[in-house]
């Protein structure tokens, strides 16, 4: 009772907790985590130093705080002052006493009987700014929380969720605007990336992913209307510059998935990165990894912005581990290629052109029968993080080694129905395998990699202390030295892994978070 | 908790089995359903009279507490409603889409539900069923492996619902030449330790840094993969030996009759 008492007798004195410029400042408080991936630049590296090789051995769960849903647990809290923001599953937001993982508030909004999702009842966390805690919901709304209570302040209708459009993503706060897109891939929705006003929950501007008619790129469909059911869903969070002032955002496949024949041409902005104007959404540049995609290779991870030299030029890159299985690294204020090279198996593609561009394998194609292709539909890693050490200037992914069949059927669009033209059945059990692989950022060479038993569904964390933690399908939670990928420590926390694992320090005790099965666990030295 | 999981997932399999039964669409067969020859389910009753389905019930699992108005009065699902549940699985269920079987593939499947709902008896398997028991509990040693009714020692798989599970040619096949085909929960390894001992043994469970093992003994092991100097997966290995030299063909036939009778009713 006297933790709650403080947090609220805090808060009080600091009305705007968390205004953006702690956000964009936010090295200068490695203890608190105030963004999805910590920083703007999407990095998911947490500074703190004092969990480290030397005594990772000591790491022990200090707390788990244990959801009442079945659903997949993916959030990543976001840590301020001694106080834990998460997402439950399906649309729940609380707030929690980080030292002792008891709630503080708890908002929990009821579903509609009637949502149409296609990957489960799914929340990957909040966004913080000034006093105010963001998340999307399952029927496609964006609802701005009070942060010491947990009081609605205002909630946006973002779509129309019978329409198959939701919010599975944390949102992105930046200066004065809360940046979200939408999710929706699989039911022929028109995907787009919105701003809204912090303050007041307005739309400030929309960016449809697929051009409309008369507009740069259109072409890239063919006449008729398959654009307008052309998918490209944004349902990961992207990262920022606020040099630049870009938004980067990753776009999912196009509709229907592994059916393109209603959609000849490249079908832009699908499995692509956008950079936008974060003043005007407007288009600054794309790249687009997989042109006329047919295997459902969602670009929808979460791209890392690095600087460093480059064919002996100093540059400000952007890296990117696509779900297609290749990595890439592209000029962030052009869009320029730079490099591109596999990071997982892949047989879809032959290989990239010197402009990154796939060569196309029509053999590789989903069929009636079934193709076999690497990756598999959930691709060579997925919406879990990776992670960039500005330490070993290494980019660590966490890589799902599986193939699939990819079948072919009829695809007729229905509002709120399946538009998807086929599916796959994966090559399981002993015949996948998983792996943490690090990479030379600037290159994509690997440096080193750490074998799992299965595919994963955990994103990685790097540290200061110079480890990297990472989880498994079988509930491992572990910890690698981040030069050579030794595996120095591991929990068995007894489930399933959909995480995004995220470190802060609550008084001056570092803390690593993950969740698992249904429960979120605090890790910390005893 | 584990026997309240136990009523949700009786009626999953019990709401299963109604599918099943449901895809029997001729009209004259109506009236009298082969469901008449199968033993009725009668649920256990509350002090108060009332069918118990007390218990844990996962929100996920979507089971309608009330009987669907969509069903009527009908005792079947049609043939479209047969359909929709192999292509779409019972979600929050184990029950699997089955999309990719493609429109064929799916009709055959429904066929073969109208087929299984003709037999309402098992097929007639030749041989004498008493030898081949006796066979399997006295020359071919099978019980030094294998549970049937939880009776005998468990190195392999349970087998008191073989019959059930497997066809003859199947279950000829894994006597014959266990290898052709093996359960991948039941995959064979043999693990040497830094000290140099080597065990061999089924995989119980296996993660990225620790893997269980099963003697035939029973005597399980459980090491770190970090503390092995090898470990080996034999996974075109059966643990089973062949037992295609030691009996003659009729104690086969005998005991394959005896495992095709063997279906789960004790």
């Amino acid at each position: 009772m006297r933790l709650l008492f403080s947090a609220v007798w805090f808060a009080a004195l600091l009305p705007a907790q968390v205004p953006y410029q702690r956000i964009l400042n936010a090295d200068k408080e490695p203890q608190n985590w105030l963004s999805y991936s910590r920083t703007y630049n999407g990095q998911r590296y947490s500074p703190l130093t004092q969990i480290s090789p030397a005594n990772v051995s000591r790491l022990k769960p200090l707390w788990t705080y244990q959801i009442e849903q079945m659903d997949h647990f993916e959030t990543t809290p976001i840590a301020v002052d001694g106080v834990l923001y998460i997402t439950e599953p399906p649309d729940t937001v609380s707030a929690l006493d980080a030292r002792t993982g008891r709630r503080l508030w708890r908002n929990v909004r009821p579903v509609p009987g009637d949502i149409v999702v296609c990957c489960g009842r799914v929340n990957r966390g909040v966004a913080i700014l000034d006093n105010t805690v963001f998340a999307g919901t399952l029927d496609a709304h964006l609802i701005a929380f009070n942060a010491q209570n947990g009081a609605i302040q205002w909630d946006a209708k973002v779509a129309d969720y019978k329409s198959g459009h939701a919010l599975t993503l944390a949102p992105l706060a930046i200066d004065g605007k809360v940046i979200v897109g939408v999710a929706g891939g699989e039911y022929g929705i028109r995907g787009y990336i919105d701003a809204y006003d912090a303050k007041t929950g307005k739309q400030l501007w929309r960016f449809y992913t697929i051009p409309g008619s008369g507009e740069p790129g259109h072409d890239s469909w063919p006449p008729g209307d398959s654009w307008e059911h052309g998918g490209s869903p944004a349902w990961v969070t992207g990262a920022y510059d606020p040099e630049l002032n870009l938004i980067y955002m990753g776009t999912g496949n196009p509709g229907p998935d592994w059916n393109p024949d209603t959609r000849q041409g490249d079908n832009l902005y699908s499995c692509s990165v956008v950079a936008l104007d974060a003043s005007t959404g407007k288009l600054k540049w794309h790249f687009q990894f997989t042109p006329h995609d047919s295997h459902d290779y969602d670009s929808t991870e979460v791209p890392m912005l690095v600087e460093g030299m480059i064919r002996g030029q100093q540059r400000k890159v952007l890296t990117f581990a696509n779900r297609n299985g290749f990595y890439y690294v592209l000029d962030r204020a052009t869009g320029e290629f730079l490099a591109g090279k596999p990071y997982a198996k892949v047989t879809w593609t032959k290989g990239l052109d010197d402009n990154g561009r796939p060569q196309v394998d029509t053999s590789m194609e989903p069929s009636e029968k079934g193709t076999l292709v690497w990756p598999s539909l959930y691709g060579g890693t997925n919406w879990f993080s990776p992670s960039y050490s500005p330490a070993t200037k290494l980019t660590y992914v966490s890589v799902r080694e599986q193939g699939s069949y990819f079948y072919k059927t009829e695809a007729e669009y229905r509002k709120g129905g399946n538009y998807i033209g086929g599916g796959e059945r994966v090559v399981a059990g002993d015949k996948a395998s998983g792996a943490v692989r690090a990479l030379d950022a600037f290159t994509g060479k690997q440096k080193w990699e750490f074998r799992l038993q299965s595919p994963p569904w955990s994103g990685v964390l790097s540290t200061g202390g110079g480890l990297v933690f990472g989880g498994s399908m079988e509930g491992n939670f572990y910890a690698l030295d981040a030069l050579t990928g030794k595996p120095l420590w591991d929990y068995q926390t007894g489930a399933e892994m959909y995480s995004n694992i995220m470190s802060f320090a609550v008084d001056g005790q570092q803390r690593i978070m993950v969740t698992s099965g249904h429960a979120l666990f605090a890790f910390g030295l005893q | 908790m584990s026997c309240r999981y136990r009523i949700s997932s009786l009626i999953a399999v019990a709401s299963l089995t109604v599918m099943v039964a449901v895809g029997q669409t001729d009209p004259s067969s109506s009236k009298a359903p082969a469901a008449k020859a199968a033993k009725p389910y009668t649920p256990p009753k509350t002090p108060w009279g009332d069918p118990d389905l007390q218990g844990l019930w996962p929100g996920s699992l979507n089971i309608p507490l009330q009987r669907p108005a969509r069903f009527g009065e009908r005792n079947v699902l049609t043939d479209e409603e047969l359909a929709a549940v192999i292509t779409n699985g019972i979600p929050g269920t184990e029950m699997p889409a089955s999309w990719y079987l493609g429109e064929e593939g799916i009709t055959q499947v429904i066929v073969y539900i109208h087929v299984l709902r003709a037999k309402s008896t098992p097929p007639r398997i030749d041989g004498d069923i008493a030898n081949g028991r006796g066979l399997f509990e006295g020359k071919g040693g099978c019980t030094g492996c294998h549970t049937i009714g939880g009776r005998g020692h468990a190195y392999g798989p349970e087998l008191g619902d073989i019959g059930a599970r497997r066809t003859a040619a199947n279950l000829r096949q894994s006597l014959e030449e266990p290898s052709a085909e093996v359960a991948e929960n039941f995959l064979l390894v043999r693990a040497t330790t830094r000290q140099g001992a080597t065990v061999s043994g089924i995989r119980v469970n296996e993660d990225s840094f620790t893997i269980q093992l099963v003697e035939p003994s029973g005597r399980v092991h459980s090491w770190r993969k970090a503390d092995l100097a090898r470990l080996e997966k034999r996974a075109d290995e059966s643990p089973m030996p062949s037992y295609k030299t030691v009996f003659s063909a009729q104690e086969m036939q005998d005991l394959i009759a005896y495992l095709s009778s063997l279906r789960g009713e004790q």
